[in-house]
């Protein structure tokens, strides 16, 4: 694939499945392909998840590739301020300053430090969460960055952006990471070996104590295998929703009725976590 | 023995800082003391934190926290962090590094 044509009407998110699918599909198949050209010119909106796709897009190919900003003026200037241009061949752009409600796409390769602590409180003000809420926001958000950075191998770190929709009373994470997978990870552990599918991994990943680390990560700690159970179990107690995109499965968990997996059509080389977080 | 207090600050957000923290209990432990931790001014403890200090202290000492020669002076939520890491501990969950590999 030399352009990757995004199309105007995929701005939805993965409860109403109305995805940017273009996106999501060559950032899936950056280990075969990638985009010398990005063109978003159609594009008026896009969610967190599909700007971390496209930092991640760019940054594997170190910054040479051509990012065609959309038509959309508003479009285009979030894009800006959200410093998607960053990961791209260079471009004369106009200065644009971040919003409180944004969080600027960033790259992290090391440890997280009080990264997350930046991100709530940038945008704890806009929602005006509680205390304790925003305490946990970021606890879930280190454990997550933490486990692309510790297990996934992957080339470019992990890439997280973040939005806040004070309107909606909803925050938006998404956490990317360009690795081996869930169930690459899981399956280096012998106790895991004989797991048969990507939906089968993110379950048990998302299960108390589960963990693919056998002794140390590549940090040199240890892992308990808690840190997606728990964002799971604060998801399924009605205060956000948590999807995991990796390999061929992504699996929803909100309050109602338990995971909801579906089919991810192609195979997707890594691992997409995309919370919504409510303020209540 | 007099008891020791280790005072801890800020955010507790990694396994590293989690196992160095149980490292200066296990020492204090393993002379007879016992160890007052004063972490007032901690503002958030992650899993990952906790379960690595908790667990590692268990793994040598079962009875630390039960026995009160380790204590911890906290908020509550900060506290709830070492209480759950206790819980996992008593349910079976283990660190990494702890778990028999089933081959």
């Amino acid at each position: 694939m030399s352009v990757l044509r995004a199309s105007g009407a995929d701005a939805g998110d993965f409860v109403n499945g109305r995805l940017a699918w273009d996106i999501l599909n060559a950032t899936a198949s950056h280990n075969r392909e990638l985009p010398q050209t990005v063109d978003l010119r159609s594009c008026v909106m896009l969610k967190p998840y599909a700007v971390a796709c496209l930092a991640a897009i760019g940054a594997k190919q170190k910054c040479g590739a051509e990012l065609l900003l959309p038509d959309d003026a508003r479009c285009a200037e979030h894009l800006i301020r959200i410093n998607l241009p960053r990961w791209f061949r260079p471009m004369v752009l106009p200065a644009v300053e971040p919003r409180p409600t944004n969080v600027v796409a960033d790259q992290v390769f090391d440890r997280s430090g009080d990264f997350s602590d930046q991100v709530v409180r940038s945008l704890a003000g806009e929602l005006s969460l509680a205390v304790n809420v925003a305490r946990d926001l970021a606890s879930h958000l280190d454990e997550v960055v933490l486990n692309a950075l510790t297990h996934a191998e992957s080339p470019v770190g992990c890439v997280v952006v973040g939005q806040s929709f004070p309107g909606l009373k909803v925050m938006e994470i998404a956490i990317l990471d360009l690795g081996q997978t869930i169930r690459g990870h899981l399956a280096t552990n012998p106790q895991h070996r004989l797991i048969e599918s990507d939906e089968e991994a993110v379950l048990l990943a998302t299960t108390e104590g589960v963990t693919g680390t056998v002794g140390l990560n590549r940090w040199k700690e240890q892992n308990s295998g808690v840190g997606l159970f728990e964002l799971r179990d604060y998801c399924e107690r009605g205060n956000g929703e948590l999807t995991i995109l990796s390999g061929g499965s992504r699996v929803m968990f909100r309050v109602d009725g338990g995971p909801k997996p579906a089919h991810f059509r192609g195979r997707f080389e890594g691992c997409l976590v995309n919370i919504r977080f409510f303020a209540r | 023995m007099v008891s020791s207090v280790i005072v801890q600050s800020g955010v507790l957000n990694s396994a590293t800082l989690g196992c160095e923290l149980a490292a200066q209990v296990l020492e204090q432990l393993s002379l007879g003391a016992s160890v007052h931790i004063r972490a007032t001014d901690v503002s958030r403890v992650t899993p990952s934190f906790a379960n690595a200090f908790v667990m590692t202290v268990l793994e040598r000492f079962p009875d630390a926290f039960a026995s009160h020669r380790c204590t911890i002076e906290a908020d509550a939520w900060v506290d709830d962090a070492f209480v759950a890491s206790m819980d996992r501990y008593a349910r079976g969950i283990r660190l990494s590094g702890q778990r028999a590999i089933c081959c």
